[in-house]
């Protein structure tokens, strides 16, 4: 099942603020992840607000969820995972949808980790809003994170207190994914622009998605943005999966104008943008 | 009938006043985190008050227990704000030996100042976790 032979890697995807994108984030770098032949397991940590199996449509299939894993309601971790309708090597874990956030601690996601990594080459942990129990259950087995932020200065603020408790935490690789970003906007010097929240926040960047519409129309119909060839979101996180995989690949730089626009439609060919 | 004309979005976008929030939103955020960074990390001030001290004993003897550091607001910055009274300076023989070989040569001192200025990125320092 693996695709190579080390121990897979345990990202978790976080931001503190709620609404910027972390779910998308997680199902489109997971599911970028397995089209390049990775196994990869998703878990939705956020216990009690169940979102990741309705961004990928997978919402008619979950029988079992994270707190009857960690609580051993079923035999083993593989009878939990949901598998994607489109990647056999894509599967994900849902969150418990009845439970408080308590249900799990911080030692039983470790563990679950550490299982989970001789059966996968990457594990991504959605992490919920917050500074609280579900934050620090996500956080406990991960070896990196990847911080979602949006141009705003709320967002901006929570990320930097979320990247000071990973520190603290000694996850001492920390991306950022700048979500949401409108190039005209900042053009027009009405927005942050991606220098100015790197410089602020002081961590690697990752990528830089632009705001989309078909991402509204991608997780309407349950498919990652990341599938869809049309979608300027897409594109972005293309590249931030390659950035994943090789961090020596350059970050692309959302265009927005008509030529590059009409340039997207006319040469769409996903097999060639992935590979 | 210019301001009526500036009613139509497309004439205030092209001829309307250029509203720049970008600038605005930096600074504050930068105010902000300075803020936060302070509350957040306690030990901060204990390390950089340490660092201080240690400094400053290679040129005089500080009344260490009436020292004051903080992170003050002046006039919308956050300044750090020091205060130490000196017990004590030290003699010009006292003074270490390569920061005076370095005073020689005025050029070399700006060069490398310079240099940590370019250097001298924010490092963050350790926090404690919380603990509810």
């Amino acid at each position: 099942m693996r695709k190579g032979n080390n121990v897979g890697k345990v990202i978790v995807v976080t931001s503190g603020k709620g609404g910027v994108g972390k779910t998308t984030a997680t199902a489109n770098i997971g599911a970028g992840l397995a089209s390049q032949g990775h196994s990869v397991v998703l878990i939705d940590t956020d216990i009690g607000l169940r979102n990741l199996d309705l961004v990928l449509g997978l919402e008619n299939r979950i029988v079992f969820d994270l707190v009857d894993v960690v609580e051993g309601k079923c035999r083993s971790f593989r009878q939990a995972l949901i598998k994607d309708k489109r990647f056999d090597n894509l599967s994900i874990l849902a969150s418990a949808q009845s439970r408080e956030k308590d249900a799990v601690k911080p030692e039983q996601m470790k563990k679950l980790c550490n299982e989970l990594k001789d059966a996968f080459d990457f594990i991504i942990l959605d992490c919920p809003a917050g500074i609280e129990m579900g934050f620090k259950n996500a956080i406990a087995g991960a070896d990196e994170a990847i911080v979602v932020t949006n141009p705003e200065v709320s967002a901006v603020r929570d990320a930097d207190r979320i990247v000071g408790l990973l520190e603290a935490a000694e996850i001492n690789t920390i991306r950022l994914i700048l979500n949401r970003v409108k190039p005209g906007l900042i053009k027009r010097g009405q927005m942050l622009s991606v220098t100015d929240v790197q410089d602020i926040l002081n961590i690697e960047l990752l990528g830089q998605v632009p705001e989309d519409e078909r991402i509204v129309h991608s997780s309407n119909k349950g498919e990652p943005a990341i599938l869809d060839p049309r979608s300027k979101a897409g594109m972005a996180y293309r590249n931030v999966v390659a950035r994943i995989l090789d961090p020596a690949v350059p970050i692309v730089d959302p265009q927005t104008s008509i030529w590059s626009k009409l340039r997207r439609v006319l040469t769409a060919d996903l097999g060639a943008q992935v590979g | 009938m210019n301001s009526l004309l500036m009613k139509v979005p497309i004439f205030h976008r092209l001829f309307g006043p250029k509203e720049d929030s970008r600038n605005a939103a930096r600074e504050r955020l930068k105010t902000a985190l300075v803020g936060d960074r302070k509350t957040v990390a306690p030990q901060l001030m204990n390390c950089l008050q340490k660092d201080i001290e240690e400094c400053t004993a290679r040129y005089l003897r500080a009344d260490k227990d009436h020292s004051i550091y903080k992170i003050v607001d002046k006039d919308g910055k956050m300044t750090l704000k020091v205060e130490i009274p000196i017990l004590h300076i030290n003699r010009q023989r006292d003074l270490p030996q390569d920061a005076l070989k370095e005073e020689r040569s005025e050029e070399s001192i700006e060069l490398k100042l310079c240099g940590t200025k370019l250097r001298k990125r924010r490092k963050r320092k350790k926090i404690e976790p919380i603990t509810e």
